[in-house]
């Protein structure tokens, strides 16, 4: 089995093999999953990972305990294969999202702050003055 | 250019089955179809050079020992041009309040009593001068909602301001109105084509399902439409030689699973609405809609099927002679026969959200995409940049929700996409991850929207191999090139 | 292969030496659309890879869905190969592209660098906002005295049903 239930603690366990399991991808599972269900890690022996999960809501049936360890394991397997990724092609990525965002962030010829201050203060007092003269919220109606 | 030596007789490429054919792809944005011998070939090295085929994937980049460095540098800049500029796609919504009640609306429509949640003179003021601030070229409004119309004022306002401010500026500026169309009228029309603003509307197809989807009282939302998108295109027409920069309206079909039976009618529904085309978009579990998906919502296989009926179905209206485009499909066609990008921002490598566009919601809030602000409207800022009013461009630039949409939606990211056939092609949302799935990355082997771009490719691929069924695909192209505005 | 508890589980071995660990898990990652997967060692030289389907399948259709793995297998380990041999030519290339941006796009110029708007764009801004507030004072003025809306149309859907 991939997985052990015990219904009667109503927790859920996988043991994850650290030859094929990077500590930093089962870490970051237990961090994503941390709004789904309490995890911890028990009982791990030499070479492995044993993680025990509980549902942080809910009924602990058999079928939520094993979709949810079940998903545990999905989850680790996909961050595993993401540290994998990077390492095949970390170089690549740096370069594009570099480029991406240094362009997005550079600002445009007449970058300014939004508003300066003294104008935004002007602009609320007419802001003000144009909510009270109209009696309520602004609006806009079909002519 | 000299470049690193070759260690393997095949250039970086990428490969999928497709009915019987090998199709090959790679980082530039070729393609190729291979035969089964043909691959092995490839794969060993074993090509003829001179030969036809060898000269053909030699000139496309997927031979190793013979790359032309330059070329393939010059095609990626092309098909990556947006990776220089920064947003130019800016969603100003107006107001939340709408006079309809969409079964799907994601844009979280409040009522039109609650007018709190229109935007002030001065967030609209703030939100053009946080456009400008920004360094793209070409910087297109794009007023949403809620129903925009029900701001008018504010809207008008956006529109001249941002004109105004552009005559020193000497941006490419575009505007673009999505409305119902229900609250138009010929003084509203008039200020609109006065100011080169063009109108899409919503249409989701036949009366019947357009009222069904889109209830507004027991009036009928559809005939409205019509009537308003026959005007706006009566008074193209009627002015000639033209003036100004005028434009043919444009609709938008959202598909809700009340749609999907009813392909053709949708289809028929916009030939006789006298429309050049139409957008078949699928819904996304996002915002409001995630809450009723189980009403409305339908599955990758149940969309795909719907989107392969459709567009067969146009593709033999279009030969036998009546033009007649899927804006989708002609997008992605843009991307897998010209390698160029059309600024479909769901479509693209990082995603547009944050670095291409940016949503300024009616309280000065902005967001990364519109996605991000409907998310904000159930609760989850998670996809908030900052406010117009106490930050600066470089300061929404450096939140983290713009950097990590940035980083997960980048396809060499992605286990599954940096390995994948259509990665020259596709993009991935991390709105629609972090709602569906819980996690900005995701997890792309049970990813929904993965699962309907790759029944989409796979279907377009398919009919690209076919050659009468490419020269609609590329018809397409031409026109679109023909018909800038006038 | 075994069958438990009404869900189907099938298991696959697989050498290390044909096949880098990282292609192993990229096939498994690849069955998650139908499957849970578990990656185990065994030594250090065979990995075995066991995938729990959801929907309950049995006999042939386990068998079919091993044969599945391992042609997958080695569709993976050719593409691994194919990308890991590149890697150099692919970021060089994308280096290259990187250097030069594309000709059809320059940064906006603009001839004011001021910070501030200048007096006459003040004036014309206060004008339009003068414009914009006097417009929504006459709508706010028109809603407090009796129209006539014959038709309906300013009223929104939930004014009409009675919700709020």
């Amino acid at each position: 089995m991939i997985w052990d239930i015990d219904l009667e603690s109503g927790e859920a366990s996988v043991t994850l093999c650290r030859g094929a399991y990077e500590r930093e991808a089962v870490a970051m599972t237990v961090k994503l999953w941390a709004r789904r269900a309490r995890c911890r890690e028990a009982g791990s022996k030499a070479g492995f990972f044993r993680i025990v999960l509980r549902p942080a809501g809910g009924p602990a049936t058999r079928e939520t305990l094993q979709a949810l360890a079940g998903g545990f394991l999905c989850e680790a397997l996909n961050q595993q294969c993401r540290l994998d990724t990077v390492k095949l092609n970390g170089n690549v990525q740096k370069l594009i999202l570099t480029q991406a965002l240094y362009s997005a962030q550079k600002a445009g010829e007449r970058s300014r702050a939004a508003v300066s201050p003294a104008r935004a203060e002007r602009l609320a007092r007419e802001a003000r003055g144009m909510m009270r003269k109209s009696g309520g919220r602004a609006n806009g109606r079909s002519a | 250019m000299a470049g690193p030596k070759p260690s393997a007789a095949a250039a970086p490429f990428f490969v999928r089955r497709l009915g019987g054919k090998y199709l090959v792809t790679n980082e530039w944005g070729y393609h190729h179809f291979l035969s089964g011998r043909s691959f092995a070939k490839l794969r060993a090295g074993g090509l003829r050079p001179g030969s036809g085929e060898w000269e053909e994937l030699q000139r496309k980049g997927f031979i190793g020992t013979h790359l032309d460095f330059q070329g393939l540098a010059r095609d990626f800049r092309i098909k990556n041009n947006f990776l220089w500029s920064g947003p130019s796609l800016h969603i100003f919504v107006t107001t939340l309040r709408c006079n309809h009640a969409c079964l799907y609306c994601q844009s979280s429509a409040v009522a039109g009593s609650r007018r709190g949640t229109n935007m002030s003179v001065k967030a609209a003021r703030a939100s053009v001068d946080m456009m400008f601030s920004g360094p793209s070229r070409n910087l297109t409004i794009e007023f949403q909602g809620g129903e925009p119309l029900l701001n008018w004022p504010v809207v008008s306002f956006v529109v001249r301001y941002a004109r105004r401010r552009n005559e020193s500026d000497s941006r490419n500026l575009t505007l673009s109105l999505v409305t119902n169309l229900t609250l138009m009228d010929s003084d509203k029309l008039d200020f609109l084509q006065e100011h080169e603003v063009s109108i899409c509307a919503s249409l989701d197809g036949p009366a019947a399902l357009h009222d069904r989807n889109r209830p507004w009282g027991r009036k009928s939302s559809h005939a409205v439409a019509l009537r308003w998108l026959r005007e706006i295109e009566r008074r193209r027409l009627a002015e000639a030689p033209p003036k100004r920069r005028i434009f043919k309206p444009s609709t938008l079909m959202t598909t809700s699973r009340y749609s999907l039976p009813f392909w053709r009618q949708i289809v028929d529904a916009h030939l006789d609405a006298g429309l050049e085309g139409v957008f078949l978009r699928p819904l996304s579990p996002i915002g409001y809609a995630k809450r009723v998906w189980g009403e409305i919502g339908y599955g990758a296989r149940e969309y795909v099927d719907f989107y392969r009926r459709a567009l067969d179905y146009i593709l033999e209206i279009n030969l036998r002679g009546r033009p007649f485009v899927e804006r989708m499909a002609a997008m992605l066609a843009m991307k897998i026969l010209r390698r160029n990008d059309p600024n479909f921002l769901d479509c693209r490598s990082p995603c547009g959200a944050g670095i291409g566009q940016l949503a300024y919601n009616y309280d000065g809030d902005v967001y990364t995409c519109d996605e991000g602000r409907m998310v904000a409207q159930q609760g989850d800022r998670s996809f908030r940049v900052g406010n117009v009013f106490t930050h600066t461009y470089q300061d929404l630039a450096a939140s983290p929700a713009w950097r990590g949409c940035c980083l997960a939606s980048l396809l060499d990211a992605q286990p599954a996409c940096s390995r994948c056939a259509y990665k020259p092609y596709c993009g991935v949302c991390p709105v629609y991850n972090y709602e569906a799935q819980g996690s900005l990355w995701g997890c792309l082997p049970r990813n929904m929207h993965c699962q309907v771009f790759r029944g989409i490719f796979d279907l377009l691929f398919e009919r690209l191999a076919v050659p009468r069924y490419r020269g609609v695909f590329a018809s397409w192209l031409d026109r679109s090139r023909k018909e800038a505005p006038q | 292969m075994a069958k438990i508890n009404g869900q189907s589980e099938v298991t696959i071995a697989v050498g290390l030496r044909e096949f880098p660990m990282e292609v192993v898990r990229f096939t498994a990652y690849l069955f998650m659309d139908r499957a849970d997967p578990l990656i185990a060692l065994e030594g250090k030289r065979r990995a075995r890879v066991t995938l729990r389907l959801r929907a309950a399948v049995a006999g042939k259709r386990l068998a079919l869905e091993k044969a599945a793995f391992l042609k997958e297998l080695e569709a993976q380990r050719f593409q691994w190969d194919v990308l890991r041999k590149n890697r150099s030519i692919q970021e060089f290339i994308v280096r290259q592209a990187l250097q030069q941006p594309p000709a059809a796009a320059p940064a906006p110029e603009s001839g004011n660098s001021d910070l501030e708007l200048s007096q006459e764009e003040e004036r014309e801004l206060d004008r339009l906002i003068a414009e914009v507030e006097e417009t929504l004072a006459k709508e706010a003025k028109g809603r407090a005295g009796k129209k006539k809306d014959p038709l309906g149309i300013r009223k929104t859907w939930e004014e009409a049903h009675g919700r709020a």
